[in-house]
């Protein structure tokens, strides 16, 4: 599921009504939890961004490996107000230490250098846009995900012409928010695809459950079982998640020793051929 | 997106590597390790869509081989002038080295040349140790001329080691980019090696490689202007049918490529050490490569000893019916072991 981090609450309105979000806590941060995402609001500030991108992580299940989007206003010497931007580099204006983002779908916008300054600036040196939370957001969600599920994504509410971020009016931000969330909402889905292929990665291999629920496998047989059953299904994809051939491979096991035995017997009667390109066995993308 | 470190913006070489890519944003760094192989980052995802790094590299130019690799009773040096590849070859020891799927390319190439000749000056006399040539080997932590349009490394490299004829330099390749390559004169100590499987493997898991047939077009091209050429059938990949498929790559590259324009062939099973084998399994759990009959000894993951040997023993047979033993030198496709050790140690240089 989405993690969104967004500093104030005009911010979080469109994308909790987009993505039909319902509050679940007020304090120390609101947060807000829906079907497909769940959001906080941290206040102005790295600091704050940081805290409450860690709380996020731990009231959400602490799972790693999400997609997270912190989005936001900032301001920029050029570019139109409104625009939305993508930040390729994450840079904190106190320390002067850079993250850099690792995009590997196709950018919602133009992608810019972020500036994350601690007070209000009066003037924007190009090519940075300036904002306060981006350095405290991305340092900590990347503890608890990858760089390439880890982005900032800003509206452009301020330029040399127009400074409205300081007079902009709780609808003006909603307004600069949700003039940009379908790019906001499309981005962040196609981040939770690229999250979902990680969690496919990680998850244990057809069978396993099961049979730990049913035998009762030490520690290291719990590891050659986990081996086995993935070599399994990489060679034989389609007979390892059909319950009934799995049930027909072991079922009358009586011993966890049994079930292993089984196990390599199979194996070792599958004759290793290579897919051809395109096959679903070496193509999770 | 390519990321340039800010001390080189405005060299050549950075220039007219942008230039080839008129559209891409530019992101300066102050040094490339900001960027590459940083915690946090996930390979698999990001060799989605690879960036390219331009940076300048301060030390380690050049290495002397690994042991075991190379051609015995010689010296052995390889060096790198990129991190990572284009192509995405399931078992190569690439895949679990970095976090990073990103291409650092390191444009000091005056550098490098600065280096190999200090190295020569050392090897008495200029290059030889009696009599015998000193060998470089280029295309371990990458492919020596995939990238060849973009860098030039071989429009560099070629050149500057037809000067020193004493020593041997190979370049190893899967690509089709020679054209650099036919607009010079084949300097006689410069080999180019192309790695093969039979096409059945490369399809399955040499993504993005050109077809062994663009390749033998390749060798064909080079094999007309005069270059020596080297053949190395690394890694031997195991598939029920490898005879038949081993067999026919052979009778494919030996029906085109002439015995006498080959410097030198060689061939090896497939082993990664054990630490990278983990890691790339991790990336690719549902790889049938990963799912044969394997076995871990000493610190390496290969093909179980017999299915091994199998291979083994048929492929040589099958080569040295077409080859002479004369240019046949296993030790060009040792396991990528050490290698893989020195080839990390560049990224503990950068973080200084």
């Amino acid at each position: 599921m989405l993690r969104f981090v967004v500093a104030l609450q005009a911010e979080a309105h469109p994308l909790v009504a987009r993505f039909g979000m319902a509050a679940v806590s007020e304090a120390p941060f609101p947060v807000y939890r829906g079907e497909e995402a769940w959001l906080i609001v941290s206040g102005h500030g790295k600091a704050a961004s940081a805290a409450a991108t860690a709380y996020l992580h731990l009231i959400a299940g602490g799972a790693p490996g999400r997609a997270w989007l912190n989005a936001g206003l900032g301001g920029h010497s050029q570019r139109k107000l409104g625009e939305g931007v993508l930040a390729h580099k994450i840079s904190d204006a106190a320390s002067g230490a850079s993250w850099y983002p690792q995009l590997v779908i196709d950018s919602p916008g133009p992608t810019v250098p972020v500036l994350s300054v601690e007070r209000v600036e009066e003037e924007y040196a190009p090519p940075w846009v300036y904002e306060s939370e981006a350095a405290g957001f991305f340092p900590t969600a990347c503890r608890f995900s990858v760089a390439e599920l880890v982005h900032v994504y800003k509206v452009i509410s301020d330029n040399p012409d127009a400074t409205l971020s300081r007079r902009l009016s709780s609808r003006a931000v909603e307004a600069a928010i949700a003039s940009n969330l379908d790019r906001i909402v499309a981005f962040a889905r196609g981040l939770t695809d690229l999250a979902r292929e990680l969690e496919a990665l990680a998850a244990e291999p057809p069978g396993y459950p099961e049979a730990l629920a049913r035998w009762s496998f030490t520690a290291a047989q719990q590891l050659r079982l986990r081996r086995l059953l993935r070599r399994l299904a990489a060679l034989d994809p389609a007979s390892s998640r059909d319950p009934d051939y799995l049930e027909s491979l072991f079922g009358g096991a009586r011993a966890e020793r049994e079930v292993l035995r089984a196990l390599e017997a199979r194996l070792a009667a599958i004759p290793i051929r290579l897919p051809p390109p395109g096959a679903a066995a070496d193509d999770l993308r | 997106m390519i990321y340039v470190e800010e001390e080189i913006l405005a060299h050549p070489r950075t220039l007219q590597i942008q230039s080839r890519f008129p559209d891409a944003e530019v992101v300066p760094c102050s040094r490339y390790s900001e960027i590459f192989n940083r915690r946090a980052q996930h390979f698999r995802l990001q060799k989605r869509r690879p960036s390219l790094i331009l940076a300048r590299r301060h030390r380690n130019f050049v290495q002397e081989a690994p042991a075991g690799f190379g051609v015995k009773g010689t010296r052995n040096f390889v060096f790198s002038h990129m991190h990572n590849c284009i192509y995405d070859c399931r078992y190569c020891f690439l895949q679990g080295m970095y976090r990073s799927a990103h291409y650092v390319v390191f444009i000091n190439y005056e550098d490098y040349q600065w280096a190999i000749e200090e190295r020569l000056r050392m090897l008495p006399p200029l290059g030889t140790i009696a009599g015998i040539p000193a060998w470089f080997f280029s295309g371990y932590d990458c492919d020596s001329l995939a990238l060849e349009p973009v860098t030039r490394f071989a429009a560099s490299f070629v050149p500057f080691f037809a000067r020193f004829p004493g020593v041997l330099l190979e370049l190893r390749t899967k690509s089709t980019q020679i054209k650099s390559l036919l607009d010079m004169e084949a300097p006689p100590n410069v080999i180019v090696a192309f790695s093969f499987t039979p096409e059945e493997v490369r399809a399955s898991v040499e993504h993005l490689t050109p077809s062994v047939d663009r390749r033998i077009r390749a060798m064909r091209k080079l094999q007309e202007r005069g270059w020596r050429l080297g053949l190395r059938f690394d890694p031997l990949i195991y598939d029920e049918g490898f005879r038949e498929q081993y067999r026919r790559l052979y009778e494919q590259v030996f029906g085109a490529v002439r015995v006498e324009s080959l410097h030198s062939v060689s061939l090896g099973p497939f082993q990664l050490p054990g630490e990278l084998f983990r890691n790339v399994t991790r990336l690719y759990p549902e790889s049938p490569l990963f799912a044969a009959p394997l076995d871990e000894t000493g610190g390496r993951v290969g093909y179980r000893r017999d299915l091994e040997e199998e291979m083994v023993g048929f492929c040589r047979e099958e080569l040295l019916r077409r080859i002479p033993p004369e240019i046949f030198f296993p030790g060009l496709s040792a396991p990528p072991a050490a290698q893989a050790a020195e080839a990390a140690s560049p990224i503990g240089e950068a973080a200084m």
